[in-house]
């Protein structure tokens, strides 16, 4: 069988506006009000300009899970992703400290 | 196919009201949400779940749910009845449409928009969607890259592939397979598969992104000389010379040992002094002479 290849998304390789929309299935609104809600930033100015990254894609998918999911407000999202992220900060510091030889 | 009892999936009577269904959805949604709970198997109860709310919430669904269903148990061999068509859709928000993505083959003979059958009528062409799976990839395979051999499932169809895992991914990075989503339709491009990447945990090393982390014990005159010891990392072993008089808890920087990549990781050891324990009486005399001619309190010197 053929061996495939694919693309590592992270802070080189992004993805479009479309294709962060189509990866998440998510409508174009919600990522926009994702956006405007600070949850995700992706580079660049303008809509056809816009890139997101490995972490936009992983919060944005997060988000998306709880907006379709819990019935959660924006500002309720923001506040899950970021907690999500620093739980899995913390946990990885008490791995750390935890380690024995 | 299986009859599903959506009653007995959400925990509720059949009579239950509207707002103890949504009451006892969002109780369970807290609990089995997979991007929340710890609960084993819950990605799986909290997909069953939502598709018995998606039912359940929506009076002209559950009105045909409960008239077609009487009868039947469930886990009962299930056919829809001939000629059956659910034509009340409720004018679906975009909530309720990108919910209904994966739902299971019980739910789609009912209210799907795919029924059997419609998707040979399809006359225009319609893009795949894009697919997301996770894979699971050991710490040295990380390291070095390696093939994987997958086996998934999309839109009901199971499909094999053997990928290319890069060297120096990081754990939760995913990788785009242009094309390899769901296939397109009457011409319609295939989507992509995004494959989210878990590094399993290691007995040795600890990661965080690139930088790999370890304790290393050393002895007590390996730490107090600066004696030559040999490093574990995950390109093999590496000797290195401590610097004197090292003490427990201090952080040695290996530049450039973790993960690869530009730049590559480095390879932190935190130091761990273990003392020998004295097997005789000359061993014994031995820290006895340290503690007479090296008086010392750790408590003290902080």
């Amino acid at each position: 069988m053929k061996i495939i290849s694919g693309t590592i998304i992270d802070h080189e390789s992004t993805l479009t506006f479309e294709e962060i929309c189509r990866a998440i299935h998510a409508e174009d609104q919600l990522i926009v009000q994702l956006i405007e809600y600070h949850i995700i930033q992706p580079k660049g100015a303008s809509k056809t300009d816009w890139q997101f990254d490995d972490i936009a894609l992983k919060r944005a998918r997060l988000a998306r899970n709880f907006y379709y999911d819990l019935e959660v407000n924006f500002e309720g999202i923001g506040l899950l992703v970021d907690m999500i992220e620093r739980i899995g900060a913390l946990e990885n510091e008490i791995e750390k400290l935890r380690q024995k030889y | 196919m299986d009859f599903k009892d959506y009653y007995q999936i959400l925990g509720v009577s059949k009579t239950a009201t509207l707002d103890e269904i949504k009451k006892q959805y969002r109780r369970l949604a807290h609990k089995y949400h997979p991007d929340i709970s710890k609960e084993k198997g819950a990605e799986e109860k909290f997909k069953a779940m939502k598709e018995a709310y998606e039912v359940l919430k929506d009076p002209k669904k559950r009105k045909a749910y409960d008239q077609m269903g009487s009868g039947y148990h469930g886990g009962d061999s299930f056919t829809p009845p001939p000629g059956w068509e659910f034509d009340g859709a409720t004018q679906q928000g975009p909530r309720q449409h990108h919910a209904q993505a994966d739902f299971s083959d019980f739910f789609e003979s009912l209210f799907g928009q795919n029924k059997t059958g419609a998707r040979h009528h399809q006359s225009f062409s319609q893009d795949g969607q894009d697919q997301h799976s996770k894979i699971q990839v050991a710490l040295e395979d990380a390291f070095t890259g390696c093939k994987k051999h997958i086996a998934l499932s999309i839109n009901g169809a199971s499909k094999e592939l053997n990928i290319k895992i890069p060297a120096g991914i990081i754990n939760g990075q995913q990788i785009r397979l242009t094309g390899q989503g769901s296939p397109g339709i009457q011409g319609g491009k295939n989507g992509d598969l995004y494959l989210e990447i878990h590094i399993q945990k290691h007995p040795t090393f600890t990661l965080d992104k690139k930088d790999v982390y370890l304790t290393l014990p050393v002895t007590p005159w390996e730490a107090a000389l600066g004696e030559k010891i040999e490093v574990p990392t995950l390109g093999g072993t590496i000797a290195f010379t401590l610097p004197a008089n090292a003490q427990t808890g201090q952080k040695i920087r290996l530049k450039g040992r973790g993960l690869p990549g530009n730049p590559p990781g480095d390879q932190y050891a935190t130091l761990a002094i273990y003392i020998p324990e004295p097997k005789n009486a000359e061993q014994k005399a031995l820290y006895e002479k340290m503690k007479m001619e090296m008086p010392f309190n750790p408590r003290k010197s902080r």
